[in-house]
């Protein structure tokens, strides 16, 4: 219903909220089922969480959807209206697995390749349940994510979620840490798990493993179908136990059945020699150069979305002023991403 | 309101282009840079709690944290606690502009509530200048300070360069991999470290001035050695022993040190059947140890990148032209190359260049708990002890160590030479005294006793310690513990060893829970209902009911030292190091009740479906003892995590269980394995040898019986054996004997699979008319296999031999194409994409006249290699036809031309080409001349699809490796 990012941002506005307004008080206002639903928390963040959380999982069975009545209560801000815009009613894609604009208003540039392999990452059984994403720096390696996230609000049966490695800020990101993120993620209190849960009573080579076995037994348990999106876990910054952490998530999700009913693994710009994994069970995706074509096509699909389809001639305008005076490389495909986004907003200044 | 006009929204795009320029060049506010320099000196925090650095001006007091929304990120590990933290390039903006050490501990004031967790604790001793040195710093600290030295470097004039942290920090986490054996406790072993110096050709570590020289002298005329052994039961101290060896080399001088490696084989990824895995950990570590890139690593990177495409490739089912000899050669050759590049950097890492020319170090490789990798028997091993023997031959320079637990069970090799042996047994009375003392013992007295008495095992020492905290000693040290010097026979010390955590356990205070311990420590897994339904009974503990039950097991639960709680809080396990020498002595000791326990747990778990308690059920049924037919019926593939528990099963049950996992038998369980388990467990070691070109020697394993089940492994076995050997009557016999044998029973995977392997041999004689006749007879037996793979396989393979050879055969080619037009029809994408070389060839037999297989087939497995002739063939084609049909997309023909330019591979535009219908007369034609072109062979391929008739050990190996 939310891609990773709207989800961050909602997290902070709303905890943000709750700050200087009693969490109970608004409860009260909402839907009564909603409210009984959510536990009784110290910090405001945890009540922001707990409340997004409810109100995605409703999704559109209510109208207005629960989200949509929490939303209402934040500031009038454009990026909390925009969210508010398109959750408004439930998405209605032909196939959103070929889709150019994502639901969220992502522009999202070909990825051929990257869409069929998602596809047979889907299949069960997969024959290859882990998916490495490379390409140069600032290739786009990152809107894998919210393709997945397009897919998965768009009604594909499964829920994806993504850690993003906090570049520059990373070298204290330990096996635990990432352990904790991840169960968090899935909808599971770190903090009540059983005292030793976390515990290294082996040696430093055994320990990742074994905790990436511990992780993905609790998150079975749920019952759900997680797609777990690691995003930039790599480089002399990352600890090495973080990494073997990472190949027992894939090695674990590989050798048990029930692991791989339950799990998919995805890895954004990961250095495949980590994974100790039979190298033909991992399938690779290596983001091909974004070109003249991909603007396009993408271009072409926003004005088909309006309902007033242009000339070869005017796409060709169109798209010749979004590639004008591009930064250079490595910084070109955000400054291209934004202008396809503008684009979005002038041709359908209204969702 | 829908912009129609271009012009105008051409314009309002230069606006908004404009716009977000102006917005980037905006000054930040006041309130967002007090904030900013609040969170600067702090690792993580609660952004609603931030208090902001004011400097004197008041008003900032009332700022809204809000305010600093857009600069932060998430702490990692933080996110359930809401902890973020600044991003990298404005914390160092800020830490900038605060300047220097006396405004950074100003700013830390701003919030004295913050965190004092150990980073933080880090962070603010750097800011004050008083970190300790990067030496004494363990290895999580030296992560802590690698993080702020990329904060803080330049700013502060103590902060060591970024480069020189990550140094200490990459080396050290090396020796973080074992550093935790080595522990202050570590006493005695002076001769034992003294010969492991002299193996390895290092002196004792010394502060003396002269100690350089004196190292550098001794390694004048390095010459190659055998490996040293280190044999020694568990606990006796091997792995503390070599943990201190090498720390004590941790802190040399550079001069001094040398290259070395650790490769632990308790650890899940290495696997000695592949060296791959172990050289991969090996240049990970050295990596580390020499953390600069060199040309060195570079070139074996990529060394290592080739081998594992090349590998990557030989496991694909349709690729290797020549048969299974050539595959199989081929796959030892992509080894041999990779041992190469491999000794070549161990060489290189042991040369030293100094002005007086080239000088030699040795280079260390540690194998410890070697034990884990001869579990699964010689055949398992014969790739790492050609690897190993190939390492040992090229670099003389290299010295091996050993370290494993007695028996061993694996010879090694001769070529390795004469091994030295170091034979580690009990600590002198001395030095198990000191451990003592070290452990807390007070009086010195008590401490020889205890050692008297129990003897100089560190691990039962360290217990005696424990258990000194709760009771006391006579002068004869514990009362009542049977110890070899009170019996005729010798009481080994796992026996003590069980003895010394009884009695340990007899101090838990509550008897109810000391009872459900002991005996109760027989089952795996304890829950409330386990502890009501089991164990009440034989633990002669009243329990009334479940809450009861919910009582005693919190109670139970308390217990730290014995039991773990698995994940979730809602059953536990007893820990492995106090179970497995405990259960030992409850089975001598009380079997009446260790059997009870196990008659109840089987009724218990034989009422329960899910997958974890059939295992358990499977674990109760083999400690039980019970009949083979009986455990057939509960075997499971999920049932393979109980190798572990092979050791406490009863030798029958043994037998049953290791062959079922494709481990040897010992001489005990072959006498009481039936056929069957022979023939599981005698396939397994085969396959490794067949793997491995030693054919003899898999014969010879499988003739040490002549009798065969019907649907026996050994027949295929055999036959490859032969094949390898060009003894190609001897394997057309053993098939046909195969064919009879396994034709009256019910087992279509096996069958399909020999007359697979029957036409293959056939076919490799020419006898191609017969061959075909086989698969005929294939085609019918994997009709009836659900997975389509199998047929699909078989009639590619008809088809190829039509292809191939130039006389007709008696079934025309057009109703087999037919046949597997339908198959590759209702193949679905993700069974397409597991077997794609085999799909590529079959589209390409079926050709682009059948478009939809041919379509769908190629938009899931590609069109494989494309030279960059055929690449620009295929868009010139493409161009031609544009011109005469100029309506296509224009996003057609841009990627038309980024193909032409090799701006694009076709492997990642061919979906999308595939979009344009209309073009598929000019498009799919040149496709199916670019596959035509490829190389497609079946020639070496074992069958696909029968992996629901295959047991466990034959997923060992990758199918075509094996």
């Amino acid at each position: 219903m939310l891609t990773q990012s709207e989800f961050d941002y909602l997290l902070e506005r709303l905890g943000g909220f709750f700050v200087q307004t009693d969490a109970r008080m608004v409860l009260g206002g909402l839907p009564r089922a909603l409210g009984d639903q959510i536990a009784y928390y110290t910090y405001p963040g945890q009540y922001a969480r707990a409340i997004l959380e409810v109100c995605i999982a409703n999704r559109w069975n209510d109208n207005p959807s629960w989200l949509s009545q929490v939303i209402i209560l934040l500031p009038d801000e454009p990026e909390t209206r925009a969210i508010r815009d398109r959750i408004s009613k439930p998405p209605n894609l032909p196939d959103p697995s070929v889709a150019q604009v994502l639901v969220t208003g992502t522009p999202f540039l070909d990825r051929t390749g990257l869409r069929q392999r998602i596809r047979n990452l889907g299949q069960t059984p997969p024959a290859r349940p882990i998916l490495v994403v490379s390409g140069e720096t600032k290739s786009g390696k990152s809107y894998s994510a919210e393709y997945i996230d397009h897919l998965a609000i768009s009604g594909q049966p499964f829920v994806p979620f993504r850690v993003k490695f906090p570049r520059g800020s990373g070298r204290t990101y330990s096996p635990v840490g990432l352990a904790r993120d991840i169960l968090v993620n899935m909808g599971l209190a770190p903090d009540r798990l059983p005292v030793g849960f976390f515990e290294n009573t082996t040696n430093n080579e055994r320990f990742p493993y074994d905790l990436a076995g511990k992780v993905l037994a609790e998150g079975q348990q749920l019952g759900k179908r997680f797609w777990i999106v690691l995003d930039s876990f790599k480089g002399e910054e990352m600890q090495k136990e973080t990494g073997k952490f990472i190949d027992g998530l894939a090695q674990r999700i590989i050798e048990s059945a029930p692991l791989w009913q339950s799990f998919r693994l995805i890895l954004i710009d990961f250095e495949r020699s980590l994974l100790s994994i039979q190298p033909n069970r991992v399938d690779i995706d290596q983001i091909p150069v974004c070109g003249r074509s991909d603007v396009l096509d993408c271009v072409a699909e926003i004005f088909h979305r309006t309902g007033v389809p242009k000339s070869d001639e005017e796409l060709e305008a169109v798209v010749a002023r979004i590639m004008k005076d591009l930064p250079p490389a490595p910084n070109s495909l955000g400054e291209l991403h934004q202008r396809l986004m503008d684009l979005l907003l002038e041709t359908n200044p209204h969702g | 309101m829908v912009k129609t006009s271009t012009r105008s929204l051409l314009e309002s795009l230069d606006a908004r282009i404009a716009e977000r320029a102006a917005r980037r060049s905006i000054d930040i506010s006041r309130e967002r840079w007090a904030f900013r320099l609040a969170a600067a000196v702090l690792t993580s925090f609660n952004y609603a709690a931030l208090r902001p650095v004011v400097d004197g001006d008041e008003r900032l007091m009332d700022a809204n944290p809000m305010v600093l929304l857009p600069d932060l990120i998430e702490a990692p590990g933080g996110r359930e606690a809401g902890l973020y933290m600044l991003r990298t390039d404005i914390r160092r903006q800020a830490l900038e502009s605060l300047g220097g050490r006396a405004r950074m501990l100003r700013a830390l004031e701003a919030n004295p509530k913050r965190s004092q967790d150990g980073f933080q604790k880090m962070f603010e001793a750097w800011q004050r200048g008083d970190a300790p040195s990067l030496k004494s710093q363990n290895y999580t600290e030296l992560t802590w300070t690698a993080q702020i030295g990329s904060w803080l470097e330049g700013l502060l004039p103590d902060i060591p360069p970024l480069t020189e942290i990550n140094r200490v920090l990459n080396r050290r986490s090396v020796y973080a991999l074992f550093e935790h054996l080595a522990t202050s406790t570590f006493t005695g072993r002076e001769s034992e470290l003294a010969l492991l110096r002299e193996h390895v050709g290092v002196l004792e570590p010394s502060a003396r001035t002269d100690a350089v020289v004196r190292q550098l002298r001794s390694w004048l005329g390095i010459t190659r050695k055998a490996p040293l052994v280190i044999e020694g039961i568990g606990g006796v101290g091997k792995s503390a022993l070599l943990a201190r060896f090498l720390t004590e080399h941790m802190h040399q001088e550079a001069a001094q040190q040398f290259p070395f490696a650790y490769l632990a084989f308790d650890s899940p990824t290495l696997k000695a059947e592949e060296p791959f895995t172990l050289i991969a950990e090996i240049f990970r570590q050295l990596r580390l140890l020499y953390p600069e890139p060199t040309p060195l690593f570079e070139d074996f990177n990529r060394a290592f990148e080739e081998y594992r495409n090349r590998r990557g490739a030989l496991d694909e089912r349709s690729n290797v032209k020549g048969g299974r000899r050539v595959r199989s050669a081929q796959l030892h050759d992509t080894e041999f190359g990779l041992y190469d590049h491999f000794a070549y950097l161990v060489n290189k890492l042991s040369e030293r260049h100094g002005p007086d020319g080239v000088q030699f170090v040795p280079f260390l490789l540690v194998l410890d708990t070697f034990e884990e990798a001869s579990f699964g028997g010689a055949e398992r091993l014969i790739g790492f002890f050609e690897w190993l023997g190939a390492l040992h031959k090229q670099c003389p320079r290299l010295r091996i160590v050993i370290s494993m637990r007695p028996p061993a069970l694996v010879k090694l090799p001769s070529a390795l030479g004469k091994p030295a042996d170091l034979h580690l047994s009990d600590l002198e009375p001395a030095a198990g005294a000191l451990l003592l003392e070290r452990l807390g013992v007070a009086d010195a007295e008590v401490a020889k006793t205890i050692v008297r008495q129990i003897g100089g095992n560190p691990l039962n020492l360290t217990l005696a310690g424990r258990l000194l905290q709760k009771e006391t000693a006579g002068s004869q040290g514990f009362d009542d513990l049977k110890t070899s010097s009170w019996f005729f026979f010798s009481v080994s010390d796992e026996v003590i060893r069980g003895q010394l955590y009884s009695r340990l356990l007899n101090h838990i205070h509550d008897k109810d829970v000391r009872r459900l311990a002991h005996p109760g420590m027989v089952l795996r897994r304890v829950t409330p209902e386990i502890i009501l339904e089991v164990l009440s009974g034989p633990c002669g503990v009243s329990v009334k009911d479940i809450s009861r039950a919910d009582e005693l097991f919190r109670a139970l639960a308390k217990e730290h030292t014995l039991v773990q709680l698995a994940p979730g809080d809602r059953e536990l396990s007893y820990r492995p190091d106090i179970r497995q020498p405990t259960l030992r002595l409850l089975q001598q000791e009380r079997p009446q009740e260790v059997r009870a326990i196990h008659e109840a747990a089987v009724a218990y778990y034989g009422r329960r479906g899910k997958t974890s308690d059939k295992i358990e059920l499977l674990y109760h049924l083999l400690a039980k003892d019970s009949e083979a037919w009986e455990l057939d019926d509960h075997w499971q593939k999920a049932a393979v995590s109980l190798a572990p528990a092979l050791d406490e099963l009863p030798a029958r049950a043994q037998a049953w269980l290791a062959a079922k996992l494709g481990r040897p038998l010992s001489e005990e369980m072959r006498l009481r394995a039936t056929l069957e388990d022979w023939e599981r467990s005698v396939a397994s070691m085969a396959r490794f040898a067949l793997q491995h070109l030693e054919a003899e020697r898999a014969l010879s394993l499988m003739s040490e019986r002549s009798d065969r089940s019907a649907a026996s492994p050994l027949f295929a076995l055999e036959a490859k054996a032969h094949v390898l050997m060009e003894d190609y009557s001897r394997a057309e016999e053993i098939l046909g004997r195969g064919i009879d044998s396994i034709s009256a029973g019910a087992n279509r995977g096996r069958l399909a699979e020999l007359l697979w392997l029957l036409a293959q041999v056939l076919e490799t004689q020419e006898r191609v008319l017969e061959a075909d006749e086989i698969l005929s007879r294939a085609e019918r037996v994997t009709d009836g296999i659900a997975d389509p793979l199998s047929r699909l396989q078989v009639l590619t393979q008809r088809l190829l031999l039509r292809r191939n050879i130039s006389k007709e055969l008696s079934d025309p080619a057009g109703p087999i194409r037919e046949r597997l037009a339908l198959v590759c029809s209702g193949l679905s994408d993700a069974t397409m994409d597991r077997e794609r070389t085999l799909v590529r060839t079959a589209i390409m037999l079926l050709g682009a006249s059948y478009t939809a297989p041919f379509v769908a087939g190629l938009r899931v497995v590609g069109c494989g290699e494309v030279t960059a002739g055929q690449r620009e063939t295929l868009a010139g084609d493409l161009f031609e036809w544009l011109e005469r049909n100029p309506s296509e997309t224009s996003s057609f023909q841009a990627r038309v031309a980024e193909l032409q330019e090799g701006q694009v591979d076709l492997e990642s535009v061919l979906p999308s080409l595939l979009e344009a219908r209309s073009a598929w007369p000019v498009l799919l034609p040149a496709l199916e001349t670019i596959l035509e072109a490829q190389s497609h062979s079946l020639e070496a391929a074992n069958l696909a699809g029968l992996d629901a008739y295959r047991e466990a050990w034959e997923f060992e190996l990758t199918a075509e490796a094996a």
